[in-house]
């Protein structure tokens, strides 16, 4: 069933922990602009290493970071067939498929070691960078800290209406996949609505602490960039460098 | 039929309800013609079955219901104009409350920062909460990972660290052990945050200064807490227990062993067996 | 039914740097007809695992000829569980949108046959101290007590013989947890029915448990009967109630009355003491 811990912030301590949300979620948005460039087998395994290593130092269990994988098996599979069926090579397609297996475990670092409110404020400092809307900082991030909230609170609801339904006769536990996938449609409405509500609960939440869309922020968000932040955006940069200088 | 007893003075209360009423489909009354006032610096506790109008009354505090009457806090009207001036004066803390942020140290400074409240005044806060409650051991920690105690806790802190004048908690404090729970109320003393709370534990009533009794939604009792809890008849014909001291002194003096209310079991026991 | 845990473990998020251990070894046997209690930490696992929701870690636990390990499989495992039911604290996520359908829903799944649906369904609301006036109110927007109770009309509507309740009383003033704890008792004495009652709050089992479970650290660390609402090293774990405390401390003063934990009894035995 649903395991809370595996879609929820995982309070370790850990250096990936520390680095500035802002700066995670740029080399994330690296590593999938060199996967969309042009191959080249040494920087493909440098950052496959680079992830395996962030997995590695995140102090959250490697296996943890691997069932996000696991719920995509299926659509692994298909991409498999599909690029078969258009006569691509396995090579190709073994290697199309570790950047995508990759960059679901690069997600779920981030995921793992992010709170929901760092991400929504990582993001709109993203947004604003590119200067793409000329809002303010705080509503941008509390507009994408919702929306990952929203998710998440679905999949609770989910969960814990699962569960209340089985102990009402409702059998999840036991089911085979296809009643399974009723048993979600069946419940989908429901908790749907249920989630709506709970959201809309948060947002009142928010009011009564004290929270207004016209606030300016006066400080600054995060803390101080340190020793592994700068590190972080070197070896970033160093694999674009590499790219424009041996791979063009 | 019920007994309604007034406090002997009538004062200018810092919370006043008068002629409260309420309904949802304009049939059914949840609340009928509440009079009640409560002093200043005085805490309240409000008891009553299930169905009473507890949550009710806290929802119309909080200035989430429109209502028949007036409610006025701190000199504020309760209505939605005041909604901003009346944040300072009020906090209402539910059990389904939610919590905004993932780990405990954002969500303590959660509703300072969106009043832009200096750095060192949110330090100051929390260091003046981690005083009581040595809060730094679970700060790091996501929220969800906590035991229902420090849940609990961190839940009615995130609003007490905006020091309201009153904080209204809607049967929380069953959920804490009894010496978090004598930490809170210290804690809400020293910070001069008056207490409203909606108990299901006749213990704690002795707790507050003041109490009052729903019954069907009407005020079926009210007063001191102590004056309040030694109407036996009343409290145990709406279904209610007393405190364990008092119903022992009551019965106790009814076969003539003792002659008051004893709150203290050493004072007790030394005048059972003199 | 007769349960039985044989060296159970549970153990979750072992893929963590902190797995939660909540059973550990544990072996124990309730017998049909019986009131039980149990306090500790997360101690809703109980009730999950004899709903068979989760599985054992290690070990195994027996209803009646039925053995469940982490490994074994269960054919329609429905006809196990109408047997039981399991009520969680806080998580009040109704499958239906009113109270009446709820409980057909329940009736139906674990295959509740009566001539007369409708009357059954009032009776088990009015079991619980509810009105029909509640037959099609939408049971999420009822409040916390009034949630548990419409569970509870649930849960008896299909007549189980174990009934597994986590915190029922909290919430409930005085005069509800006198009617239930009767209740609770005409269930175990007049249909054999077993009661197990998952609680930190034990004033609720006194005068109806039969035998009482302590879980600390994953490990039963006591297990007695009623005599041990008196004794010391129960309250290493749980506070103590005040009768209890208020007793003890007029031991100790050197006056020799009896334990009792219902307070009139209470009072007969200082009156005769101090006489």
């Amino acid at each position: 069933m649903l395991n809370k811990l595996d879609y929820s912030y995982n309070d370790e301590i850990s250096i990936i922990h520390r680095i500035n949300p802002v700066i995670k979620l740029f080399g994330l948005f690296i590593y999938v602009l060199i996967c969309l460039l042009k191959y080249n087998n040494y920087l493909f395994i440098a950052n496959l290493s680079f992830i395996f290593l962030l997995m590695l130092l995140s102090n959250v269990n490697i296996l943890r970071n691997f069932k996000l994988v696991w719920k995509f098996k299926f659509i692994i599979l298909i991409m498999y067939v599909v690029m078969y069926h258009y006569q691509m090579s396995i090579a190709d397609i073994n290697i199309i498929v570790f950047k995508f297996i990759f960059f679901l475990v690069y997600l779920s670092v981030i995921y793992y070691t992010t709170t929901k409110e760092e991400i929504g404020i990582g993001l709109s400092k993203i947004v604003n960078i590119f200067n793409l809307i000329g809002i303010d900082l705080r509503k941008i991030a509390s507009f994408f800290t919702n929306i990952i909230t929203s998710v998440i609170c679905f999949f609770d609801t989910l969960g814990d209406t699962l569960i209340s339904g089985e102990i009402k006769g409702n059998v999840y536990t036991h089911s085979n996949i296809i009643d399974k996938y009723k048993l979600y449609v069946r419940y989908f409405k429901k908790v749907y609505k249920s989630s709506k509500d709970k959201m809309k609960k948060r947002k009142n939440d928010m009011k009564y602490k004290l929270y207004n869309d016209n606030i300016k922020k006066r400080y600054k968000y995060g803390k101080k960039l340190g020793i592994y932040d700068y590190l972080f955006i070197l070896i970033n940069i160093g694999f674009i460098v590499f790219y424009i200088l041996k791979v063009r | 039929m019920y007994n309604k007893l007034l406090s002997g003075v009538i004062f200018v209360g810092a919370i006043k309800l008068k002629d409260l009423s309420y309904s949802y489909d304009g049939k059914n009354k949840v609340l009928s013609e509440i009079n009640f006032n409560l002093r200043k610096d005085k805490t309240l506790s409000i008891i009553g079955t299930s169905n009473s109008g507890k949550t009710t009354l806290l929802k119309i505090l909080n200035g989430e219901l429109e209502y028949q009457g007036e409610v006025y806090i701190n000199g504020i009207l309760v209505n939605s104009n005041n909604f901003g001036a009346l944040r300072r004066c009020i906090a209402v803390v539910y059990r389904d409350s939610s919590f905004i942020t993932d780990k405990v140290k954002d969500e303590l400074r959660y509703s300072l920062e969106n009043i832009n409240l200096s750095p060192k005044e949110i330090t100051k806060r929390i260091n003046g909460i981690n005083e009581y409650f040595n809060i730094n051991r679970i700060l790091n920690k996501a929220i969800d990972s906590l035991s229902i105690n420090d849940k609990t806790l961190v839940k009615i802190l995130s609003y007490a660290i905006m020091e309201p004048s009153y904080i209204a908690i809607d049967d929380l404090l069953i959920d804490l052990n009894t010496r978090t729970k004598i930490l809170l109320l210290n804690y809400l003393n020293s910070k001069k945050i008056t207490l409203i709370n909606v108990t299901s534990d006749m213990e704690d009533v002795l707790y507050t200064d003041y109490v009052l009794c729903l019954y069907n939604g009407i005020d079926a009792i009210d007063g001191k807490s102590l004056e309040v809890l030694k109407n036996e008849k009343i409290l145990k014909r709406l279904g209610l227990s007393l405190p364990f001291m008092i119903d022992l002194s009551i019965q106790l003096e009814l076969y003539g062993l003792i002659n008051r209310v004893y709150l203290n079991k050493e004072a007790m026991v030394k005048n059972l067996w003199k | 039914m007769e349960i039985v845990f044989n060296k159970l473990s549970y153990v979750e998020n072992k893929m963590s740097s902190s797995p939660k251990n909540y059973l550990d070894n544990v072996s124990l046997e309730i017998k049909q007809g019986s009131i039980i209690g149990f306090i500790g930490e997360n101690i809703s696992i109980i009730g999950k695992l004899l709903m068979v929701i989760k599985r054992p870690s290690k070990g195994e636990l027996k209803l009646d000829n039925i053995v469940v390990k982490r490994t074994s499989h269960i054919n329609n495992i429905n006809l196990l569980r109408k047997k039981m039911a399991f009520m969680i604290d806080d998580n009040f996520n109704f499958i239906t949108d009113n109270v009446k359908s709820e409980i057909e829903t329940v009736m139906k799944n674990y295959n509740y046959h009566t001539k007369d649906v409708n009357k059954h369904i009032v009776d088990s609301l009015k079991i619980v101290g509810l009105s029909e006036d509640y037959l099609d109110r939408d049971p999420n927007e009822l409040s916390y007590t009034e949630k548990k109770k419409v569970n509870l009309a649930c849960m008896l509507s299909y007549n189980p013989e174990v009934i597994i309740l986590e915190n029922f009383e909290k919430g409930l003033i005085a005069r509800e947890r006198t009617y239930f704890k009767n209740l609770f008792l005409k269930l175990k004495n007049k249909f054999n029915k077993t009661i197990i009652l998952l609680t930190k709050d034990i004033t609720f089992m006194f005068g109806i448990v039969d035998n009482l479970n302590v879980i600390n650290n994953a490990k039963i660390v006591i297990s007695g009967d009623a005599d041990t609402f008196y004794e010391n090293k129960l309250y290493k774990y749980i506070e103590m109630p005040k009768i209890v405390e208020f007793t003890k401390y007029v031991q100790e003063q050197g006056h020799n009355i009896l334990e009792y934990v219902d307070i009139k009894e209470l009072i007969k035995e200082i009156y005769r003491n101090v006489k």
